[in-house]
């Protein structure tokens, strides 16, 4: 109950192929009062290289990172696991939550043979703080202070925006202070713009922004491109047909005429032109819709309510258009191919009751037999994650075979030639990186820079 | 004489007709910020539903941002309830809603059983009103145990199948 503010640092800005090295999570009643905190750090894994950038923002050395008294990743997980669900039924917030720090949870869980949903099962809800405050400045602009960049851009960056509006963040990039500057501007969003934090609440949960969406009525959706805001006066037309909690709205803003008498082929060459008439609203990542009543005129942009309403009613009851404009979404929407690496395929379907069932057992068995349990997956995924972890907790807990398989896999991740177009760090590509950052680099972070070098080298070394 | 419940049967009533509300789902937020009243989500505790308060003139109803939009519709007529027809009881105080067959707080001796009788029968009046129940097709032999008929019946509504079942056995 009430909410449950996290933060995550970690070893670069690749959801998929970085791991978390420090997570801190702050538990508060629904007055955003604090009642608990939680951090925990974790071990380098050893198939993952960090990013020299990333170690120089949070500070963190390499001898740190494989420091014994450190807890494993797989420790640090579990242990989070269990403080989340000793936390849970909560609001799960962050700053930039949604498309980084929980994208990492999830990889975290999954990799570690749990179900990656956490935050938005079992009665919990999830927002996001940064489109929360973007939205701010544009509902109640003289509610929070948005500093602005030497390019006259306004800057959303945590670091620069909770100082600008009073919090001392001495400890920038320290999971637990980043945290505390959260709860800062949610503070001050809730004081300063009620009505926009009780909407944000409210959409926190799945199904209430699912009703809303299915109520029929148009309302405002605000979204932000490169900090820039844009407000869309929508209306749901249908659902994705293979993701159940997608919505596709129509941006009203559109002349409905433009797309009557059009071909199959004209209609979907327009929905994919920009602006685009068609937006897709994800009802569990808390969207930032407002109900017409509530918009203030100015962000209604060329149009009255009363246009909207009328241009909505029209639209609601052309059956004909709305079943052809979905069809032309369906037809133009982004079709995934498989990846070939185990991390891109978490949201390949979940997994099937005897997965999770052996996921259960794999945990609770010791180390030196959940082998054992690798091969029994039907999904083959689960069994490749299940060697992997027991790699990287101790190599001789797997059968020589395996061994010899995981240690592949880890020289295919840390020492990928470099033009092989791999999304992830290498040790080539740190150490170039490293080296471009101690040209540049001042004094107190040139000796951890200097570490992590010598560090990659001798890696290389080892590795011929 | 009329009874409490009746009573708050009749005021739901009297709302409907001044919202002409004709289709469902009765939009029960919208009659609530249409008198005045705020309606405010928080995290609460899980057994708490919600809760109606009167402060410096200012009207709000608390509702558990953590519950499933269709108890939340409920809690929200049931708390509206509170205010139209027991304004004395909420005025500067906080009226702290636990469920709905419980009552917790200061007032729990004082004959509060009959304004939280009255509360449920306003909100379930006012979110299944007698004249949209009667359409339902068969109603006099609805088997209110069947779970798929009540699931698709509830959403109609938009309220829980707990919700309708009461109402129906009442209606019945």
């Amino acid at each position: 109950m009430g909410f449950v503010f996290y933060d995550t640092e970690t070893t670069g800005i690749d959801t998929s192929f970085d791991q978390i090295l420090q997570f801190a999570a702050i538990r508060t009643d629904e007055d955003l009062n604090i009642l608990e905190r939680f951090e925990i750090r974790s071990r380098l894994l050893p198939f993952i290289v960090p990013a020299p950038g990333a170690l120089r923002v949070t500070k963190m050395t390499i001898d740190r990172l494989h420091d014994p008294a450190t807890p494993s990743h797989y420790e640090m997980v579990r242990a989070i696991r269990s403080k989340l669900a000793e936390w849970s039924p909560a609001i799960f917030l962050g700053y930039n939550s949604l498309r980084f720090d929980e994208e990492l949870i999830r990889q975290a869980f999954y990799q570690t043979l749990h179900n990656p949903y956490l935050t938005n099962r079992d009665g919990n809800c999830r927002g996001d703080v940064l489109p929360l405050v973007q939205a701010c400045t544009e509902f109640e602009p003289d509610c929070v202070t948005v500093p602005y960049g030497g390019n006259g851009k306004p800057v959303f960056k945590l670091d620069q925006l909770a100082p600008a509006n009073g919090f001392s963040h001495d400890n920038a990039h320290d999971a637990l202070s980043d945290v505390e500057a959260t709860i800062h501007m949610c503070r001050l969003v809730r004081d300063g713009a009620g009505d926009l934090w009780n909407r944000f609440l409210r959409f926190t949960q799945k199904a209430a922004a699912a009703e809303f969406l299915d109520e029929d009525e148009p309302f405002l959706l605000t979204e932000f491109y490169f900090n820039r805001p844009k407000h869309m006066p929508v209306l749901r037309i249908g659902q994705d047909s293979e993701q159940s909690n997608v919505s596709v709205c129509f941006d009203l803003a559109h002349d409905l005429d433009r797309f009557r008498n059009l071909t199959n082929a004209q209609l979907q060459s327009l929905v994919v032109s920009s602006p685009k008439p068609l937006r897709k609203i994800k009802a569990n990542a808390a969207p930032t819709m407002t109900p017409l009543d509530d918009v203030p005129d100015q962000l209604l942009g060329d149009l009255t309510q009363d246009d909207i309403v009328a241009r909505a009613g029209e639209l609601h009851s052309d059956d004909a258009l709305k079943a052809r404009l979905l069809a032309a979404y369906e037809a133009t929407k982004t079709v995934y191919e498989p990846n070939e690496h185990v991390e891109k395929n978490i949201y390949e379907g979940f997994a099937a009751n005897a997965d999770e069932h052996l996921m259960k057992q794999f945990h609770a068995m010791p180390w030196e037999n959940r082998h054992t349990l690798a091969s029994q997956f039907q999904n083959p995924k689960f069994g490749f994650l299940a060697k992997r972890l027991i790699f990287a907790h101790d190599p001789n807990c797997l059968p020589l075979a395996c061994q010899q398989e995981m240690s592949a896999h880890i020289h295919s991740r840390i020492a990928a030639p470099d033009d092989s177009g791999v999304k992830w760090t290498t040790l080539t590509k740190a150490r170039s990186e490293c080296e471009t950052l101690m040209a540049s680099a001042a004094a107190e972070e040139l000796s951890l820079l200097q570490g992590y070098h010598e560090y990659l080298t001798a890696k290389l070394a080892a590795l011929g | 004489m009329l009874s409490p419940a009746q009573i708050a049967r009749d005021q739901a009533q009297h709302i409907l007709t001044e919202y002409a509300v004709t289709t469902l789902p009765v939009p029960v937020e919208k009659i609530a910020k249409s008198l005045g009243i705020a309606v405010r989500f928080s995290p609460l505790d899980q057994e708490l539903s919600g809760m109606a308060l009167i402060k410096d003139g200012v009207s709000v109803i608390g509702v558990n941002a953590l519950h499933h939009p269709n108890r939340q519709r409920f809690t929200i007529a049931h708390e509206l309830g509170h205010h139209i027809m027991h304004r004395e009881l909420i005025d500067g105080t906080v009226h702290v809603d636990k469920g709905f067959t419980l009552w917790r707080g200061d007032l729990a001796t004082q004959g509060t059983d009959r304004v939280e009788v009255q509360a449920n029968a306003f909100a379930s009046e006012l979110l299944m009103p007698k004249q949209f129940i009667s359409q339902i097709e068969g109603i006099e032999s609805l088997d209110i145990d069947d779970e798929v008929g009540m699931k698709a019946l509830a959403k109609r509504f938009r309220v829980s199948v707990t919700a309708l079942q009461n109402r129906l056995s009442s209606y019945i």
